[in-house]
């Protein structure tokens, strides 16, 4: 009885020892299993590496010193406008205006998740002019880095929504020219909102902006010059593959994209010829004189920003002449 | 047969004893009171180094990773969330480090990808990028894990060591702990096996007597007959 009482207990305290070794050695190294990782929410970068990657990236365009190697750090609606520059650069002699990076630029947003492609949202203020520029980056895969996507200047006295917060990431949407997204509307609407002499009446944005007013402004003072010699037509187009927005938890939403401007100056009878003075636009055109009409086109950067539950407000725009021609 | 089975315990504790005592002297010298436990490899040169959450967030001792290069080498460490490293990585050739083998300190790798190995140069999708001459040192952060770190160097040069620490001072008293425990448990055993066996007592010779004398009597078995035949008188034997 005692040498069972042994052996059991012997093989006791060997199951014990051998049973608690895995619990003893976890104890001291304090193994535990991977975290695991939440890819469903959030921006995919931290703060300061997307302040980084601006600072690059923005610093890279403005110091580039030639418009190839700008190109190269560009890309879509930038891109078409460094094009565009480079074009009119060797037409006037003129040069783009530089771009002023502080260190680091402010990042509004970025996008959410961690698929492709991603982007962010920053802005730079140049101190000397006082003039604030709001960027967007996009990179394309996780091999390509980001690119200068769009810069748009702001108007004076206007002021981006917050997006909520940075780290928490806003959806990022870029149309297509198959698939709009919900801010192409947005650019439609406007575009119709400005059309002169026969603008559309728009709700879902305002048309009451410094940058409508001077179109609506500057249109009339033509239509008063020509009298009954000629007659001023404006549209805006968007270009659909251009537009992107940022729309945070709350609904507000920045959005920018390109629309063309087509200013078409129509003679009429009475007219006998119209000189044209500018010219970028004679070089454009390759006229000096036309006696039918005249057709100019530019390419618009806008930013729109829209506050839920109110219309979107125009917040940046600025212009570039694309092609002009006449007969 | 209660001598043997003691002697037989004695031998087991005297060997579970030793055996704790060389382990925890082995710790005890490799850790040193600071109690760090260093793996360390040789990674493969050409491809970058990959270090992810399976190694580096598998305990919340503290750890520090470092790779060694020539002086002038310079030493890039890359850090990603796991998804964005495998999707930089993709097929590309890279080193793996997969666990640790304790007895050889060594950090045990594996080589994967099939493409040509890629420069993360090629990327912004990290959460932090250093580049540092030589050696590069990277604290292992549990606050933000799970993390994946790719450690490169240019194409021309290798690293010559990667290194991964985890101290924890406790692990060096635990060791002397373990080592005082062996050599306690082996001197017991020591003791149990080699006490003499104990002298019977008078209370039980008296018991063999009556036995004897009980199998000396009619009836009992032909063994114990044979036995009995020409044994001297039990008082005697006594004597």
């Amino acid at each position: 009885m005692n040498r069972t009482r042994r052996a059991l207990a012997a093989t006791a305290l060997a199951a014990a020892v051998a049973l608690s070794g895995c619990g003893v050695q976890n104890s001291i190294v304090h193994l535990q299993p991977a975290p695991t990782e939440n890819v469903e929410t959030g921006a995919p970068l931290r703060l300061d590496a997307a302040e980084r990657i601006a600072a690059r990236v923005l610093g890279d365009v403005a110091a580039a010193t030639s418009s190839e190697e700008r190109a190269e750090l560009l890309v879509g609606p930038a891109l078409r406008v460094e094009t565009l520059r480079a074009g009119l650069e060797d037409e006037s002699g003129e040069t783009a205006p530089a771009l002023v990076v502080p260190s680091p630029p402010t990042i509004l947003a970025m996008s959410e998740g961690q698929d492709w492609p991603r982007a962010i949202l920053a802005a730079t203020l140049d101190e000397t002019t006082s003039v604030q520029h709001v960027h967007v980056l996009v990179s394309s895969g996780p091999t390509d880095q980001f690119k200068l996507y769009a810069t748009a200047t702001m108007l004076p006295g206007t002021s981006i929504p917050v997006l909520g917060e940075v780290q928490e990431g806003a959806t990022f949407e870029a149309a297509t020219k198959e698939t709009p997204v919900a801010a192409s509307e947005l650019f439609t609407q406007y575009g119709l909102g400005i059309t002169f002499p026969k603008p559309a009446v728009v709700t879902e944005v305002s048309i009451e902006d410094p940058y409508a007013e001077s179109l609506r402004r500057n249109a009339q003072a033509q239509v008063d010059a020509f009298g009954d010699l000629g007659a001023v037509a404006q549209t805006h187009t968007p270009v659909a593959d251009t537009i992107v927005s940022f729309t945070a938890a709350d609904g507000s939403m920045v959005a920018f994209g390109q629309m063309v401007r087509t200013d078409r100056i129509a003679l009429s009878d009475k007219a006998k010829e119209l000189n044209i003075t500018d010219e970028v636009l004679q070089k454009l055109s390759g006229k000096k004189v036309v006696t039918k009409e005249f057709i100019v086109e530019s390419l618009e950067n806008f930013l729109m920003v829209s506050v839920r539950g109110e219309p979107a407000q125009l917040v940046g725009a600025e212009e570039i002449v694309l092609r002009a021609n006449g007969s | 047969m209660t001598t043997i089975l003691r002697r037989l315990l004695g031998v087991v504790l005297v060997l579970a004893g030793l055996a704790g005592l060389v382990v925890g002297a082995w710790f005890a010298r490799a850790l040193g009171t600071d109690g760090a436990a260093t793996f360390t490899a040789r990674p493969p040169a050409g491809v970058p180094v990959v270090v992810d959450a399976q190694t580096n967030a598998r305990t919340d001792i503290p750890l520090l990773i470092t790779a060694r290069a020539d002086e002038d080498v310079p030493v890039t460490v890359s850090i990603a969330s796991p998804t964005d490293a495998e999707a930089f990585l993709g097929d590309s050739e890279y080193a793996r480090v997969t666990g640790i083998d304790v007895r050889e300190w060594a950090l045990t790798t594996e080589r994967l990808g099939t493409d040509d190995p890629i420069a993360p140069a090629a990327a912004d999708l990290w959460r932090s990028q250093v580049t540092t001459d030589g050696t590069a040192e990277i604290p292992g952060d549990l606050e933000a894990a799970p993390e994946t770190m790719i450690i490169t160097v240019p194409e021309d040069a290798e690293l010559s060591e990667l290194a991964m620490t985890w101290t924890n001072p406790a692990w060096f008293y635990q060791a002397l702990a373990l080592a005082f425990a062996g050599l306690l448990v082996a001197l017991v055993g020591l003791a149990v096996a080699l006490k003499p066996a104990a002298a019977p007592e008078r209370g039980a010779r008296g018991t063999t007597h009556t036995r004897r004398g009980a199998a000396a009597q009619p009836g009992a078995s032909q063994q114990g007959a044979a036995d009995d035949a020409g044994a001297v008188p039990t008082e005697e034997a006594a004597r």
